[in-house]
């Protein structure tokens, strides 16, 4: 993918890595670290992503709503 | 506050120089209108780890619970910020006047999306609060009576294929199609 557009976040870099955030429609990809046990918001056109990186389970855990503040989608990375 | 009874914007700073910030997230998960003990708990537990301030939770019943926000919610030095009436927590109004104060603030220092987040909360049905919670924390199942009804929530929200996680080396990509 190469994004036309492509911006950092405030947010610095640390554990466990870089993360990219690549919103498909508007071409945009966002840099974040979440270091562990931290919450961050990411919001792009109304939609707003969330990202908890759990201590427990090492694991990445995200949820996203649609610009109608509805929940959508809920996941984790492996 | 003036004759008439009008708060002013002075008076909202010096009321909020009296609290702490655990305070100040009450305000923020109580919101402008009366909400649920369980909502409070749960949306307090998410803004607090959104900003950093430091809240010790526990599994419980209902997914995790704090026991200071409990008492801070009963506190009396609290009562010029909130109070309990018909069962339901709501801000007074010098309680609003704070509240958007603080989500004022909030925006010039982190910027629109953390408001944007908890404007959502309060918009958010306590299924979906509680599937938010449970999914981000998942010790909330630990000792949890309801974990059934609220993990059929999240498997019907797990993998819609709005979101698309993988790996690169070192690096995790999250693809937003939505």
């Amino acid at each position: 993918m190469s994004p036309e557009k492509s911006e950092k976040s405030e947010i610095s870099i640390g554990i466990p890595g870089l993360i990219e955030i690549h919103f498909k429609r508007e071409k945009v990809v966002k840099a974040v670290d979440v270091k562990p046990g931290e919450m961050k918001v990411l919001v792009l056109n109304d939609r707003v992503l969330i990202l908890h990186y759990d201590e427990n389970t090492k694991k990445l855990r995200y949820a996203f709503f649609d610009n109608n503040g509805r929940l959508k989608d809920v996941g984790e990375t492996f | 506050m003036t004759m008439s009874g009008t708060i002013s914007e002075e008076d909202v700073e010096k009321e909020l120089e009296l609290h702490d910030q655990l305070d100040l997230v009450l305000v923020l998960a109580i919101g402008p209108s009366p909400a649920s003990h369980l909502a409070v708990q749960k949306r307090a537990i998410l803004i607090s780890k959104l900003l950093g301030v430091d809240l010790e939770v526990k599994p419980y019943r209902y997914g995790l619970y704090s026991e200071t926000i409990t008492e801070k919610l009963q506190s009396a030095k609290n009562a010029t910020l909130f109070r309990k009436r018909d069962g339901k927590h709501e801000l007074t109004p010098m309680g609003l006047r704070a509240y958007y104060e603080i989500l004022k603030r909030l925006a010039a220092k982190k910027g629109e999306d953390t408001s944007r987040f908890i404007e959502i909360l309060h918009r958010m049905g306590d299924d979906e609060l509680l599937a938010l919670t449970y999914h981000l924390f998942p010790e909330s199942f630990e000792e949890s009576e309801i974990k059934d009804k609220v993990r059929a929530v999240i498997e019907q929200l797990r993998g819609r294929g709005t979101i698309k996680a993988r790996r690169e080396g070192e690096k995790i990509v999250l693809e937003v199609d939505a």
